[in-house]
């Protein structure tokens, strides 16, 4: 894969290397083609215990609790924001963290300037299950940490929507996907106003596109399965 | 009207004696969806016409309802064909994005076939589509990437452009026992009074689809109905009505339902769950997940009756209720219209009309649309299709037909099949 060098993004992963003070794992993230190829590793600490978070969904209630490596909510279906402690990267999974968004290396997202509290977080990314892994940066504008975009139901816990098809299967992946090359399409940082509306749109139009493919009581089931309550 | 049709086609035929109808021009294999396909007929009927042309072979005596025809039209003195062939939208949707290697194709007519009113068992020209006419986006429809688990990898419809909107609707057979409602609507100045029996809501359609029947007074609310039944009818997976209705109502286009099957045996009519049947390569799966293939076939059940209570004989588990059993299927609302038996359903309590699609209150729709091969499209091809396209999108609300809307009369818009509705006003 030929990597565009960009001398902006270049500039913001530069200044995000030197806030966190840590160094990052770079890794191809590849979910999305099946594989996942890791070209670096050196996370100063990886998640191999449960991880305090908290997560605020689309209904605007934070939902604080523990993220746990073992986790089949979407946690470990989707890169997440972790606050970490200071000056340390956590990772999802013992295999180190991932952290990518068109095939570049991302820098840590930046709360923005009217939020508080440092910036010390990193993404982190569980195992590969085998299931939609979402390959971006979900934009937090809240606080470090605190994530207030909507994670599409096509990466929720497929177990509960009991035994799924190839097909069925096939098309949440194609749904996923298609979320995110929409969000990696608009080439926005993943700090900024744009990149936070670029993914509302693509999570909007996943979500329609799950409800429709597979009804409302599947999509209402794969949101609650998303929620992660302690 | 029929009467109409019928004298067109006869007028048609004489002008087609002496139309030569082999050619040296360009063929254009075209495909339409049947649920538009009067439409599509009368712009393609236009498009001909208008460039020295014709209707020169169809197989069915009333005009839209044909499987095949070939339409001629002539550019630089040289007469070129449109052959054309009538299928289901995912059908169409299907070969227009099926890869070059495994390619799905339709039997035309060929391009000597002879002139006038011909039998359907002369289409024998195996050819993929080069442009078509579908009523649901790839986007919705089984045939987009790998999902459909037939070993093909789709690609992407080229130049997918909405022609025109297309309302669909819920409908009730012959005996339903709901009292009419005279609904007047006014479309671009012109009053319609549209006809109802009662109303069904999307939740009660998923009920009603998930359980495969359901007690009349689930829908109705009448006390009196909880002994009489209600049995859910419906397409196969071919129909873009079928995946239209299955996404608007929160049903799920991949949820598999519980769909009957109407047999008349020895006078008595008789419900099967219908039978789990392969359709464009993709099993049904279940009892009764399957259904008819066409709206019309459909909506013509809807002249029967079912024998009340112990009389009607049903298949599998399901227990008969001891009253009257009637059916609830779906159409597109302009096939529906006028067709004798058929009763309308408002849809969450508003009425399918033209004027209630275009002001957003009325959300069973979607857009039609054509789209043209990635593989096989031709200049001529797109030619044809770009030409098609611009003759539906200027017909107006009464030349789309009763339900249907012309886009520019919109005040509202939806991102994808049964999305959200929001105004652009």
């Amino acid at each position: 894969m030929k990597i565009p060098f960009n001398p902006w993004i270049a500039s913001v992963m530069l200044i995000a290397l030197l806030i966190v003070g840590g160094s990052f794992v770079l890794t191809w993230n590849e979910a999305v083609l099946g594989t996942k190829k890791e070209v670096g590793k050196s996370s100063s600490e990886s998640l191999t215990a449960d991880q305090h978070g908290v997560v605020s969904q689309n209904d605007g209630v934070k939902h604080e609790g523990v993220i746990s490596k073992n986790s089949r909510s979407f946690c470990d279906l989707v890169n997440v924001v972790i606050p970490s402690s200071a000056g340390k990267s956590v990772s999802g999974n013992s295999e180190g963290a991932v952290l990518f968004s068109r095939g570049v290396p991302e820098a840590t997202p930046k709360a923005p300037s009217n939020t508080t509290g440092s910036n010390s977080s990193t993404v982190v990314q569980a195992v590969n299950t085998g299931l939609p892994s979402l390959a971006i940066i979900p934009p937090q504008h809240v606080a470090p940490g605190v994530f207030v975009a909507n994670i599409p139901a096509a990466f929720g816990d497929q177990s509960s929507m009991g035994d799924l098809s190839e097909s069925q299967k096939e098309k949440i992946s194609q749904i996923a996907n298609d979320f995110t090359t929409a969000v990696q399409s608009s080439q926005a940082a993943p700090d900024s106003p744009e990149y936070k509306q670029a993914w509302d749109t693509a999570a909007y139009r996943a979500d329609e596109a799950f409800r429709g493919q597979f009804g409302i009581p599947a999509f209402n089931a794969m949101q609650m399965a998303r929620v992660y309550h302690p | 009207m029929k009467f109409k049709k019928n004298l067109l086609i006869g007028t048609l035929a004489a002008l087609s004696l002496g139309v030569a109808h082999a050619t040296t021009g360009s063929v254009t294999y075209f495909s339409g969806a049947t649920s538009f396909q009067a439409t599509t007929d009368a712009a393609l009927l236009q498009y001909a016409t208008n460039n020295g042309g014709n209707l020169v072979t169809w197989d069915n005596a009333t005009f839209g309802k044909e499987t095949n025809a070939i339409y001629t039209y002539v550019t630089g003195g040289v007469t070129n064909q449109i052959i054309v062939h009538w299928a289901g939208s995912e059908n169409i949707i299907q070969a227009l994005a099926a890869p070059s290697n495994n390619p799905v194709k339709f039997n035309y007519y060929g391009t000597n076939a002879p002139a006038g009113l011909v039998s359907v068992t002369n289409a024998t020209n195996s050819q993929s589509p080069q442009a078509a006419l579908y009523d649901n986006a790839q986007g919705t429809s089984f045939f987009n990437g790998n999902s459909a688990g037939d070993g093909r990898t789709y690609g992407s419809i080229q130049n997918d452009t909405p022609v025109a909107v297309e309302g669909y609707v819920w409908i009730a057979n012959t005996n339903w026992p709901v009292a009419a409602t005279t609904n007047a609507t006014v479309t671009a100045g012109v009053s319609t009074n549209v006809i109802t029996y009662g109303n069904i809501t999307s939740a009660q359609v998923r009920e009603l689809f998930s359980a495969g029947a359901v007690p009349l007074a689930y829908i109705t609310g009448n006390a009196g109905d909880t002994t009489n039944a209600v049995f859910a009818f419906g397409r196969n997976i071919d129909g873009g009505t079928r995946t239209v209705w299955f996404n608007e109502t929160g049903l799920g286009v991949q949820t598999p339902v519980v769909q009957y099957q109407l047999v008349v045996t020895n006078g008595l009519n008789k419900l099967n769950l219908y039978p789990i049947e392969t359709i464009d390569g993709i099993s049904s799966g279940t009892l009764g997940n399957s259904g008819y293939s066409s709206d019309g076939t459909l909506r013509g059940l809807f002249t029967n009756a079912l024998a009340s209570g112990p009389g009607i004989d049903l298949s599998g588990s399901f227990v008969g209720y001891a009253g009257n059993n009637y059916f609830i299927g779906y159409s597109s609302t302009h096939n529906a219209t006028g067709s004798a038996g058929v009763k309308f359903l408002t849809y969450n309590g508003v009425v399918p009309s033209s004027a209630n699609v275009e002001n957003g209150t009325y959300s069973g729709w979607a857009f039609a649309r054509v789209g043209e091969s990635a593989t096989a499209s031709t200049t001529a091809s797109h030619g044809v299709a770009t030409s098609v396209e611009s003759i539906i999108q200027s017909f107006t609300d009464a030349q789309l037909g009763a339900g249907n809307a012309k886009i520019s009369n919109l005040q509202v818009n939806r991102d994808s099949d049964g999305g959200n509705i929001y105004p652009i006003y």
